[in-house]
């Protein structure tokens, strides 16, 4: 498709620098898609063996927590669970890759776990407990791989759709448009020529 | 308090509240899409939803992941294997990618 231009020097001039930029970022925008590709299909991989180990730690531990808490009523289960004295915190620190700002979680934790009775209750809740404690870093991987997913994947979409304007239809728009000015200058200049040498030999004819 | 929630059925998720992690436990839709949102206003930095509670709200979660800074994520279930998160995961994939490469070698 043409652009609605003027056909003249300035013109061609405008639209040749204008094709130069379209290629070289379509250049640079289509190595970014290429890395945004590579580093995305890492992370999914690592998304997947991060969540079949939870997966795996996860039913063992279930397992185990529910048998030990079993037994005890609603009531019993309210006073063990219900005055956590830990407390977990994550500070977000934003990684770079490729211009996405992907979160990195960074846990720091205090306080001490088991804040009941052991007469009153089983080892395994303990042991259940335990297991619980070491999951939460895998949980957090979890979390900051599923968000860095999220997050590439939009911006992939929008890098794609660039490199896709640019390819199929900005810079064959501006080549379309460079083709017509040129031929356009040429066919004045043809017409110019002839028309002088015209005038010529109708004066050589006097 | 800490910047962590969990969303889920009481029995599944009670014990992480030892742990330090913030829990809501929810039955029913309305109960957990209240949860959710309620997550999303205190700008928790994670929250993490029980597979089975995220069925129900599959919509809204997706949602919520566009538009907050929240991250939030989907534990695989623990019964069966009929996964949320692997959906939403291969949907991406294919969405970002243009095919599903995450699972060709096994269909």
């Amino acid at each position: 498709m043409l652009l609605a231009v003027n056909p003249n020097r300035m013109e061609l001039l405008r639209l040749k620098r204008r094709l130069a930029l379209a290629k070289r970022g379509y250049k640079l925008l289509k190595d970014k898609r290429d890395a945004l590709i590579q580093k995305f299909i890492k992370i999914v991989q690592e998304n997947l063996k991060t969540r079949e180990e939870f997966d795996k730690k996860m039913r063992e531990n279930i397992n185990l927590f529910l048998v030990s808490t079993l037994a005890m009523t609603n009531n019993e289960q309210n006073a063990i669970f219900q005055f956590p004295q830990r407390d977990i915190k994550v500070k977000v620190i934003h990684q770079n890759i490729m211009s996405v700002n992907v979160p990195h979680y960074e846990m720091t934790d205090e306080g001490n776990p088991y804040p009941y009775g052991f007469i009153q209750t089983s080892p395994e809740l303990d042991i259940a407990i335990k297991k619980y404690k070491d999951l939460i870093p895998l949980m957090l991987k979890m979390a900051e791989l599923d968000k860095a997913v999220l997050l590439l994947t939009e911006e992939i979409e929008k890098t794609r759709r660039r490199v896709n304007a640019l390819e199929y239809v900005m810079i064959p728009n501006l080549e379309d448009t460079i083709k017509f000015i040129t031929m356009k200058l040429d066919e004045m200049a043809r017409s110019s020529s002839s028309a002088l040498m015209r005038i010529k030999e109708i004066i050589r004819g006097e | 308090m800490s910047n962590i929630a969990l969303i889920g059925e009481r029995e599944v998720i009670i014990g992480f509240n030892l742990i330090g992690l913030n829990i809501l436990p929810v039955c029913g839709n309305e109960e957990a899409s209240k949860a959710l949102k309620e997550c999303i206003q205190q700008q928790y930095a994670i929250v993490f939803i029980t597979n089975e509670v995220a069925k129900t709200m599959i919509r809204e979660i997706e949602e919520y992941q566009k538009k907050s800074k929240t991250a939030i994520c989907i534990l695989p279930s623990l019964l069966g294997k009929s996964n949320i998160c692997m959906n939403v995961l291969r949907k991406n994939v294919e969405k970002a990618v243009g095919t599903d490469i995450l699972f060709r070698n096994e269909g």
